[in-house]
């Protein structure tokens, strides 16, 4: 699996250069006074089929080291083995353990789909509602394994809401969305 | 137990607010025209802190706030030449307490080269407030040109050899597509913003340049460029010994850039006619703010009423929609 | 004249107040990341009109300095720029963090912003009106080479893999194409959306790149968190670091110093770029170039000292010429115009008092930064005392506030959340980060120069003959490039 960062990252860069190409092609050429031959598509199609190459590059490359492992595949084999017992000897847990080692197995899809909600749901319902929940949440998510403090977290989360807010909108004029909360 | 509590708590925060019927900024209806203003109201400038625009309106919001009686926010939404903050606005409710500020060359400047496919009749006008310091064309204070008429014939003489620093596709832009129409023989070289068109010319990069006259109004002191004429319809009052281009022999070049104040589209008519009423005043009244704009921009303190204002951005549209296939190409 | 203006500054306590005020402020919007300089000024610009021109431009050009130096808090104890200029003061000030060197990279960061702030000055007031002339000289040729010079430097910040390393900076390219084109303003990758007409902001990037980047790290860690290197009692001695590391810096310094000076002369390319164009050159001539990246103070060094020799060399144009340098220096050239200040080339005959007012303001700040900062550091290193858990969802929302507040549109949030998941699939690929914020400041200032170039040679094809300044840049950058993908190609070999 190591090895196939090169392979996997190779072809997702290929995919986003040809997908970055075909949108170059529609950008419109101006050909009024002062319009060179090197126009607005030229230096994107530059950029794009570089990257391109760079990709190719980078697959060749994972091919090339592919071949020159081939020898030593064998040995790999075994310690792919190891690994697999491991799993095999673990014992039964409680269900706070259970939901603690959901909790961190999902922690970086669930810091994602937080950090969606806030930033989709902030201007409907309001900066204070959102960040307060993203706060809250967010903190749950990255304590550590059995150490959530749920009081000091929610106090926190609201305080430093009220807080971010009064000093930026009342202070600074900056104008966070107010949403559900009118006053 | 507690813990389930916070969490559920904070859940039907959450949740209550996806299903609440989002409620917008407050709602308004038309008979709050009486007391309008009553509370703070927002200015957007659609362009960048530092520029003409904004702070010509910054000037203005000091007296206007007097005028008004409340407390005026001003904000930049800058990008797109004006059309960032022109789809803000688009999506904004009429409840007359958000107003924004453009240009009548950038509207239709913006139009005409197609960058948007809308005209200025997506908002409701507000009024003219103040007069850009005005376009105008450079040339180095050694070099030979003292007219005009100098400078186009040399072009003709020597047909695209000659330089003129542009910014491609705004005004500027269409003011130089003009000269060339009119007979002049330029090679239209892109140098970025006014300040960067100045440098150009100073830095001999370009012959001659189309600048304003905030920027460049230093180097006439200093011995280092001179002005040959003024694209607004008028001489500027700060140099009455400038001729307007069409003075200069140049047919048809006139380039009236103005500032104004656009509402979003539905607002109450009798909401827009306290403000131009108000800014009005202030433009014929205030003597401090009028000294302080012609210091800053060298042009009158200007504004407009509301028929007027729709007036003027129906001739500059026709102005630029004429050249639109140039603009556009 | 030049006396009394300097000292109008150091007679009136109200002033000095004001600025040691600004200052703070200034740090604080520096060090959350988010919050910038630029928006400080912007802020508090209002807050002036009121004030006499040297109090009004003096608390403004305080809260620049401050602002510009207060990014390398966050910068060393978070591993997240505050500002863009210090996205550099994160390569090795981070690394130190973690070693337990957190106070000595603090105080490194501290004493080199201030000499790099003193050596702008200098500049500044021993040869402004020369260097007014040479920026007038850079034009889109040289701007063209020193674009392509700066980018092949890209190479030196790849470290092994160089195919990486290319790879970010041209995805970082390709993201700054996004929006509306220069020169003929042809929308490019915006996809009908109208809120994409400006394209992406470098703060967006960096909250997306840097900070959400942090977050997912922590999520992803927390059965194997880092080892905390900082807890306990913390001494700090004198300046944080010894004389003899003074000494072996001097040479560090100077270069960057003159980088960060010369790139802030040029209009138009800023502070982020100072400090890591100062880094990577740095890095480049040392003996020990390997070691950058695993926390040496020659790091924060170049990108500190670069940072803020940048201020001093922005102001040079803003003042004589009347040209901002960047978007900070654009807003204090609108302070000046209300102030009544004629911003040009007769600035010194019509408003000589405010400008040797503001030498003595730049003095005062350095000072004052100086001072805040250290009695500050304390409490700086206590930050890194906070529980991730409860630093880290704070951080951000004061980041998603910065992207908010920088442009009043919900669009830039949405942008820096898109950047954070580029920025972890990027890290799932393990591709660097520094290259894309490289990419994405000078790929537009060499495609736009670049095109001016072909108006140019298409008017006249033999006008590259006369920019000897742009033929040289050209003929470094070459030299340079070749000899690094030797040596690269050289320890490559070496090592099968």
């Amino acid at each position: 699996m190591k090895g196939k960062v090169d392979l996997i990252t190779g072809g997702a860069v290929f995919l986003g250069s040809l997908f970055y190409m075909i949108n170059a092609n529609s950008i419109k050429v101006f050909s009024g006074e002062g319009a060179t031959s090197i126009n607005s598509k030229t230096i994107p199609i530059i950029w794009g089929s570089c990257l391109m190459l760079l990709s190719i590059l980078m697959i060749s490359r994972y091919f090339i080291n592919v071949y020159r492992n081939r020898a030593k595949n064998k040995e790999s084999q075994n310690s792919d083995i190891v690994i697999e017992e491991r799993f095999e000897s673990q014992k039964t847990e409680t269900v706070t353990e259970k939901k603690e080692n959901y909790r961190i197995k999902f922690a970086v899809p669930l810091t994602f789909l937080l950090l969606i909600a806030y930033v989709a749901l902030m201007k409907e319902a309001g900066f204070l509602i959102t960040t307060s929940a993203y706060l809250f949440l967010q903190i749950v998510v990255l304590s550590p394994r059995g150490k959530i403090r749920w009081y000091s977290s929610a106090s926190l989360s609201i305080v430093a809401s009220i807080v971010i807010y009064e000093v930026f909108v009342r202070l600074l004029n900056v104008p966070l969305p107010a949403g559900l909360l009118t006053f | 137990m507690k813990k389930k509590l916070v969490i559920l708590l904070i859940g039907s925060i959450v949740l209550g607010s996806l299903f609440a019927t989002g409620s917008q900024e407050s709602v308004v209806t038309n008979d709050n025209a009486e007391s309008w203003p009553d509370k703070a109201i927002n200015i957007v400038i659609t362009s960048s802190a530092g520029g003409d625009g904004d702070y010509l309106m910054r000037l203005l919001a000091n007296p206007l706030e007097k005028e008004l009686g409340v407390p005026l926010v001003i904000t930049n939404m800058a990008g797109g030449n004006g059309s960032v903050g022109m789809d803000d606005m688009m999506n904004k409710n009429a409840d007359g307490y958000t107003f924004y500020v453009n240009n009548t060359c950038a509207l239709s400047a913006n139009e005409a080269n197609g960058l948007v496919d809308y005209d200025y009749s997506v908002s409701d006008p507000v009024g003219v407030f103040a007069k850009h310091s005005g376009e105008m064309i450079w040339v180095r204070a050694d070099s030979p040109y003292m007219t005009m008429n100098d400078l186009i014939k040399a072009t003709q003489a020597t047909p695209g050899k000659l330089t003129i620093g542009v910014s491609m596709g705004g005004s500027v832009y269409a003011a130089s597509l003009m000269l060339q129409k009119a007979g002049a023989k330029f090679s239209l070289v892109d140098a970025s913003d006014g300040a960067e068109r100045i440098i150009a010319l100073l830095g001999k990069q370009v012959d001659c340049c189309i600048a304003g006259y905030g920027i460049g109004k230093e180097y006439i002191e200093s011995g280092d460029l001179r002005p040959l004429c003024t694209l607004m319809g008028s001489r500027s009052k700060a140099l009455p010994d400038v001729p307007t281009a069409e003075e200069a022999g140049v047919d048809g070049l006139v380039i009236n850039n103005l500032f104004l104040l656009l509402a979003p589209k539905g607002t109450n008519p009798a909401i827009i006619g306290k403000i131009n009423s108000a800014i009005l005043k202030i433009t014929n009244e205030d003597e401090e703010y009028a000294a302080a704009t012609t210091k800053y921009s060298g042009q009158n303190a200007y504004a407009l009423n509301v028929q007027d204002t729709i007036n003027i951005l129906d001739s500059t549209r026709s102005q630029f929609m004429e050249i639109s296939d140039l603009l556009k190409k | 004249m030049f006396v009394a203006g300097f000292s109008v500054i150091f007679s009136n306590p109200i002033i000095i107040l004001l600025i040691f005020l600004g200052v703070a402020v200034g740090i604080i919007f520096g060090a959350i990341p988010g919050l910038t300089a630029t928006m400080a000024v912007v802020m508090f610009l209002p807050l002036t009109y009121t004030m006499t021109p040297i109090m009004g431009i003096a608390l403004l050009v305080a809260l620049y300095i401050g602002g510009t130096s207060g990014g390398l808090i966050s910068a060393i104890l978070l591993n997240i720029p505050g500002t863009p200029a210090s996205v550099a003061t994160c390569f090795d000030g981070r690394p130190m963090a973690l070693k337990g060197q957190a106070t000595k990279a603090l105080g490194v960061g501290i004493f080199y912003s201030f000499l790099g702030t003193i050596f702008g000055l200098l500049l500044m007031i021993l040869i402004a009106p020369l260097l007014a002339k040479v920026a007038i000289m850079f034009g889109p040729f040289e701007y063209c080479a020193l674009a392509l010079f700066s980018l092949s430097l890209v190479v030196m910040l790849t470290g092994k893999d160089i195919i990486r390393g290319l790879m970010s900076a041209f995805i970082g390219m390709m993201l700054a194409t996004a929006g509306l084109a220069p020169i003929d303003s042809a929308k490019r990758f915006t996809f009908g959306n109208a809120q994409m007409n400006s394209g992406f902001q470098l703060l967006s990037l960096l909250i997306g790149l840097y900070a959400i980047s942090e977050v997912l790290n922590a999520a992803g860690d927390l059965d194997n968190p880092p080892p905390q290197v900082y807890s306990g009692k913390l001494k700090i001695k004198g300046l944080g670091f010894s004389f003899k590391e003074f000494k072996s810096q001097i040479g560090n310094f100077l270069c960057s110093a003159i980088i960060g000076s010369g790139i802030g002369i040029l209009p138009g390319i800023g502070g982020g770029t100072a400090g890591m164009l100062s880094y990577t050159f740095v890095k480049n001539k040392s003996k020990y170039s390997e070691k950058f990246g695993t926390g040496i103070i020659d790091g924060v060094v170049a990108s500190e000292t670069s940072n803020n020799a940048c201020i001093g060399g922005a102001m040079i144009p803003l003042l004589t010429l009347g040209i901002p340098g960047d978007g900070t220096t654009a807003v204090l050239l609108g302070a000046l115009m209300v102030h009544n200040v004629s911003a040009g080339p007769l600035i010194f005959q019509k408003n000589g008092a405010v400008v040797y007012s503001i030498y003595g303001t730049i003095l005062v700040s350095a000072f004052a930064m100086l001072v805040i900062e250290y009695i500050g550091m304390r409490g700086f290193i206590n930050v890194l005392k906070i529980p991730k858990q409860y630093l880290l969802p704070v951080v951000m929302s004061l980041c998603f506030v910065g992207a908010f507040g920088s442009s009043n549109r919900m669009f830039d949030v949405y942008c820096a959340f898109g950047f954070g998941i580029l920025s972890f699939l990027m890290r799932k690929g393990s591709l660097p980060f520094p290259p894309v914020i490289l990419g994405f400041i000078l790929g537009p200032l060499f495609e736009s120069n670049f095109r001016r170039v072909s108006q140019y040679m298409e008017i006249d094809s033999n006008s590259w003959e006369s920019h000897p300044i742009a033929i040289t840049f050209l003929i470094i950058t070459i030299v340079l490039f070749t000899f690094n993908i030797l040596k690269i190609a050289k320890t490559k070999k070496s090592k099968d």
